[in-house]
């Protein structure tokens, strides 16, 4: 990548030619403060997305600070001495763009997707409070207000519920173990200096990820985000292999947690820690998965659902992340059907993908399967700008849109092996949430209190409730 | 702080074909696309569902890739998965989507189960099932019952205020033989608008379905949709359910996307209640100031279709805040209606509608969405163009006139689904109606 002759000194030379990903002409640079661009050129819609992640989530989150990152998302719209509160939807609003913000386990998220003639706005904004936002104490108890309306609305939810559960079993130990959300107790305890620490860790240019990508040129926007950007100094970079995070054990056999709900559904999760993302393992349970839940013709949909009769749905999830990840199998029984049989039949189908390799056909329409996610995934510029910036931040951005290559070379045997050295009975969590019983007291779930550790998931591929959106 | 800008508008050709069997294709090209899109709406959908059986029209949707007289449903799977695209039925039609370079795999596997479906009695029995199941589930979520009870309390015994999918009971009943009966009389070349996106030549497109659709029956128009609808008048319901939150649903019945104020009722929408983040009056009042909910809004604008949609406002809250929530939105309903919005505020939600405009086209799926919707209201060709100009002119005068006239906070329906009773309910009825006298 030439670095204009006016830039060079102020940015890095980045290490490698563009790359084309989703029909995007992608370059990474690198401004002398740290910050890491990302831009990634494509000219089919008149669209220009700006998505700036930062590593911070549930991952790095101390257990006293249970859900910091995901409130501080919230505040990030609170306003900073140069853009007022509620000045950033109101700009965005005015240029008839769009913005929201996610956080995960191991990032938070913020984008804005906007014309293509006044895309550079979204710039200011994003310098401006990266380094001076106000944590007024008035606002600050307000939006605990409302992260606390969050959380009251997943305690409706009894997938969520179940989940965090599971998960709490999953992670023991681990920050993944609590829920992005974190906990009444723990939200309450927060005070607008504690966040404030948490944001000047986190919030600064060395650990910034900027990804624009869309109907731009990347010459000129190389320009923009220096002149926004250049001038913030960098902090310290958050070291990956910090000390509060315990090392994840083996299991030592299968673990089982089961909730009640007032409803006649019985659902049922069955999850496996499994490996990080990026490794080989990961991609090979991309295949898993959809063997087993992608598509009509997959295996647990044929026979749960259309042909047994056993379950009114069911789907999976290969949920890496960065310190590690899980496999999720999620299933609703059918009415009447026992809830042991339905256990039987899904431990059946994964003990089958251990023991015996896919058939050619089989791999191959999973393979299809996962290159047509991939397409459909590079249809909105928005959705290629957050592809890029979650792997860039959690792994390595260009493996983003790159499945398909690697997916075609995983052999059916690697599946086997795969499947029979994670997805071992002994290593599973199985949680059900049964229907209350008669005469069952009407208190439902309360929110868990730290130490009691719930959770869910976190990344792209990973089931819907993970990551936070602020809205 | 924005400077003026040209108004953009989204670049959507179309070429529009009567095929021989009576449909109408609208075909948009899209060079370059990756991925390729179609819908095909069917006139009629639920309304056509008979008094026991309500839930057929979806059933008979769904049961469309289950069996064709040429394929099982395995085979059907199989051939477009191993592709990588999909296709699936529902109450007013298909859609699908495939990588662009399958489209005529698509379009194939399309024409199958629009036309042929065999409805086999075991995929029957086991879609119905699945459907009870889940209807069953459904009756203990408050979310979905709330939102189901204000449909009844706004549309009473019209057909919009039926639950789409039917009660267990009602599903329970239907047939093979409805099924099949429904799909032969109801599913016919003159109901259907059938749209397709994608890095095609529309002739091409064309001359693939005219072929592969040409024996397919004509059948009749649709009979004049029943436009009785209960008066305008306070009516309220509760669904009990212990919970953290209760769900508000209040409103009324609303206009139809031809209705003349449509553009004027989208601006005032958006100072109202769906401006997006916090730039509306009641997410800025009940979210951000008060902090009484993460979900809440309020809207007129988007339900509006070919019949009347509602007005609805909507918020997720804790019981404690029942009362001052449906207080906020009586207030600013009322203020929207009394007051001139500020000049900063209109242009704000001018500027969103205008600007915004060119966003949400990117996807193939979307594109078709939009083709269906404006044939289905017979917006012209330049819609796109028309409505971009009238948010532009829309007034305060016009934002307080449609607000007067098409909102009415005395004569609104109130649902309520959580841990709450109604004689509270009831009881905050009473009090919003004497505040209202005054």
């Amino acid at each position: 990548m030439l670095i204009p002759t006016g830039l060079r000194g102020t940015f890095r030379r980045p290490g490698s030619a563009p790359v084309l990903k989703a029909g995007a002409k992608v370059a990474e640079h690198r401004l002398e403060n740290g910050m890491r661009v990302l831009l990634a050129e494509r000219h089919s819609d008149p669209v220009v997305a700006v998505v700036l992640l930062y590593p911070a989530g549930a991952r790095t989150e101390t257990e006293r600070e249970a859900g910091v990152s995901h409130f501080l998302e919230h505040m990030m719209f609170k306003g900073t001495r140069r853009i007022g509160k509620g000045e950033v939807d109101r700009l965005t609003t005015e240029l008839g763009g769009q913005n929201n913000a996610f956080t995960g386990y191991d990032h938070t998220a913020y984008w804005f997707e906007l014309a293509a003639d006044r895309w550079e706005r979204a710039l200011e904004i994003e310098a401006d409070r990266m380094h001076d936002l106000l944590f007024d104490p008035a606002e600050f108890a307000a939006e605990r207000a409302v992260v606390l309306e969050e959380l009251a609305m997943g305690e409706d939810e009894p997938w969520r519920v179940l989940g965090r559960r599971v998960e709490e079993v999953l992670f023991p130990h681990h920050p993944y173990g609590r829920p992005i959300i974190g906990y009444p107790d723990t939200l309450e305890g927060l005070r607008p200096e504690d966040m404030r620490d948490y944001y000047r860790r986190f919030y600064h240019p060395g650990n910034a990820t900027l990804v624009v990508c869309g109907d731009m040129n990347s010459r000129a926007a190389l320009a923009a985000v220096r002149e926004r950007f250049a001038g913030i100094p960098s902090g310290v970079p958050f070291v990956q292999a910090d000390c509060f995070r315990r090392a994840l054990e083996e299991p030592a056999g299968e673990k089982r947690v089961t909730t009640r709900w007032d409803d006649p559904a019985q659902r049922l999760i069955v999850a496996w820690p499994t490996t990080k993302v990026g490794t080989a393992d990961d991609d090979v349970l991309d295949l898993a998965m959809t063997v087993l839940a992608g598509g009509r013709m997959s295996r647990l949909w044929r026979r749960l659902v259309l042909d047994e009769g056993l379950a009114t749905s069911v789907s999976t999830s290969n949920d890496s992340r960065v310190d590690a990840g899980a496999l999720w199998v999620f299933a609703e029984s059918a009415q009447g059907v026992p809830a042991e049989e339905l256990e039987r039949v899904v431990h059946e189908e994964i003990a089958r993908l251990g023991e015996k390799r896919v058939e050619r056909e089989e791999l191959e329409r999973a393979r299809a399967i996962l290159l047509a996610g991939e397409a459909f995934d590079g249809e909105t510029v928005t959705d290629v700008a957050e592809d890029l910036g979650e792997w860039a931040v959690d792994d390595d951005w260009r493996r983003a849109f790159d499945g398909g290559v690697r997916h075609a070379k995983i052999t059916a045997e690697e599946l086997r092996q795969t499947a029979a050295r994670l997805l071992r009975p002994e290593r599973r969590v199985v949680g059900w949430c049964h229907p209350k019983e008669k005469g069952e007291g009407a208190s439902r779930s309360t929110p868990a209190r730290v130490p009691k550790k719930a959770a869910r998931r976190a990344r792209r591929k990973s089931f819907a409730a993970a990551r936070r959106p602020r809205r | 702080m924005a400077a003026a800008r040209e108004l953009s508008v989204p670049r959507l050709p179309v070429e529009r074909f009567p095929l021989a069997c009576g449909a109408l294709l609208l075909v948009s090209p899209r060079p370059g696309a990756s991925v390729c899109a179609l819908q095909a709406h069917l006139r009629g959908g639920n309304s056509l569902d008979p008094a026991g059986k309500e839930g057929l029209a979806h059933l008979a949707g769904r049961l469309v890739d289950q069996g064709t007289k040429r394929h099982t449903e395995e085979e059907l799977a199989a051939r477009l998965e191993n592709a990588g695209g999909s296709l699936g039925g529902g109450t007013t039609g298909i859609s699908g989507q495939v990588a662009n370079e399958r489209w005529e795999l698509l379009l194939e596997s399309f024409v199958e189960c629009l036309t042929t479906p065999t409805y086999p009695a075991d995929k029957v029995e086991r879609q119905k099932q699945r459907l009870v199941d889940r209807l069953l589930v459904d009756r203990d979520d408050p979310r979905v019952q709330g939102a189901q009870l204000f449909r009844r309390l706004v549309y009473g015994e019209h057909w919009l205020g039926r639950a789409e999918q039917g009660e267990p009971e009602s599903v329970a009943a239907i047939t093979r033989a409805d099924l099949r009966r429904f799909h032969a009389g109801q599913w016919c070349g003159k109901r259907a608008l059938i749209a397709f996106c994608g890095d095609v030549k529309p002739a091409e497109v064309r001359r693939f379905l005219d072929a592969r659709l040409a024996s397919w029956r004509a059948g009749a128009d649709l009979p004049p949709p029943d436009l009785s609808f209960p008066p305008l008048a306070p009516r309220s319901g509760v669904f009990p359910a212990e919970r953290q939150q209760v769900h508000v649903f209040l409103g009324h019945l609303g206009i139809r996307r031809t209705h003349p104020d449509y553009a004027a009722l989208t601006v005032m929408d958006h100072v109202l209640g769906t401006g997006p983040g916090f730039t509306n009056r009641i997410s800025k009042r009940l979210r951000d100031e008060l902090g009484l909910a993460y979900t809440v809004s309020a809207a007129i604008h988007s339900s509006a279709g070919v019949l009347p949609g509602t007005f609805t406002a909507y918020i997720g809250t804790s019981p404690g805040h029942l009362k001052t929530a449906i207080q906020g939105f009586g207030r600013e309903i009322r203020r929207i209606q009394r007051e001139l919005v500020p000049a900063d505020e209109l242009e704000l939600a001018r500027n969103y509608l205008t600007g915004s405009f060119v966003l949400g086209f990117e996807r193939a799926a979307r594109r078709v969405q939009t083709l269906i919707s404006a044939e289905r209201n017979r917006l012209p060709d330049d819609h796109l163009e028309q409505l971009l100009r009238a948010f532009a002119a829309v007034s305060a005068e016009d934002v307080r006139r449609v607000a007067a006239e098409h909102l009415h906070p005395d004569r609104s329906c109130l649902a309520v689904a959580g841990p709450v009773q109604k004689r509270e309910v009831e009881a905050l009825v009473a009090r919003s109606r004497t505040r209202q006298g005054r």
